[in-house]
């Protein structure tokens, strides 16, 4: 059991997954969680997160119906 | 999901999720507040793309919004995490979305209900959802063709997750049937 729990499984389709792993918990700060929300803008949005919190908070996407801007919207950390 | 502190809170939610993603992939679960007096944010994996096991290559892309309260129950307390928001997103081989479920109820202008779009029909269209728990949105990344790690291990994970959430829920239980596992 503890071989089968350790060793990489390859599939046929070449996947390697590990059947050792595990989803670890930490605590971050807000410094931290304002990159996490930074790195999403630039990805789905392509402007940075001081960018958008201006619109943001100016009202610019009132009427934005936008999936990818309240992915993104829904990482702003409080306070931030 | 109860603690003796707002941290042991805290940890107390985030255990079965991660438990429920530990069935397909490393990674990690953030979250960035223990305080009370506001909302804080958790992702997996910094909210990106995982791909999760299996040759369809189906991601996911995770986080929620939570808040720390005090529990009615006080034997279940004295804090719990509420939840107040989520995004789920299920993505294909190619990071295009398949999914998404949605509730983001900061939103002024948005559907403040429980929704998710589907990208076949438009993501303009918002489809009305119950509550959506993690255990649903990678049951349908099997159904889509991701493989959990150890298929029994992930029905006893996903079960007693299911069974523990409707302990302390106050709203929206996900699959009835699951509950009686």
């Amino acid at each position: 059991v503890g071989d089968r729990l350790t060793r990489p499984k390859i599939t046929s389709g070449g996947d390697v997954a590990s059947m050792s792993g595990s989803v670890s918990f930490e605590k971050i700060s807000a410094t931290e969680s304002w990159r996490v929300f930074d790195a999403a803008a630039r990805r789905c949005l392509g402007l940075g997160a001081d960018e958008l919190v201006r619109r943001w908070d100016a009202g610019d996407y009132v009427d934005s119906d936008s999936v990818e801007l309240m992915q993104v919207i829904m990482l702003r950390p409080s306070g931030g | 999901v109860a603690g003796s502190t707002p941290s042991a809170a805290v940890k107390a939610f985030t255990k079965p999720i991660q438990d429920a993603l530990s069935c397909f992939v490393d990674g990690k679960v953030t979250a960035d507040r223990y305080d009370t007096d506001s909302e804080g944010v958790l992702v997996f994996n910094r909210a990106e793309p995982t791909r999760l096991p299996g040759q369809a290559r189906i991601h996911v892309a995770i986080s929620m919004r939570y808040r720390v309260v005090q529990a009615v129950d006080e034997a279940r307390g004295p804090w719990k995490v509420s939840t107040t928001g989520w995004i789920y997103d299920v993505l294909d081989r190619r990071k295009a979305r398949v999914v998404a479920y949605h509730w983001h109820p900061i939103s002024d202008s948005h559907a403040k209900h429980p929704h998710m779009h589907i990208a076949e029909l438009g993501d303009k269209r918002h489809f009305p959802t119950g509550r959506i728990l993690i255990e649903d949105v990678l049951q349908l990344a099997i159904d889509l063709g991701a493989k959990p790690r150890d298929e029994s291990k992930w029905n006893r994970i996903a079960g007693r997750n299911r069974s523990n959430f409707a302990l302390g829920a106050t709203w929206g239980t996900g699959h009835p049937s699951a509950i009686d596992d």
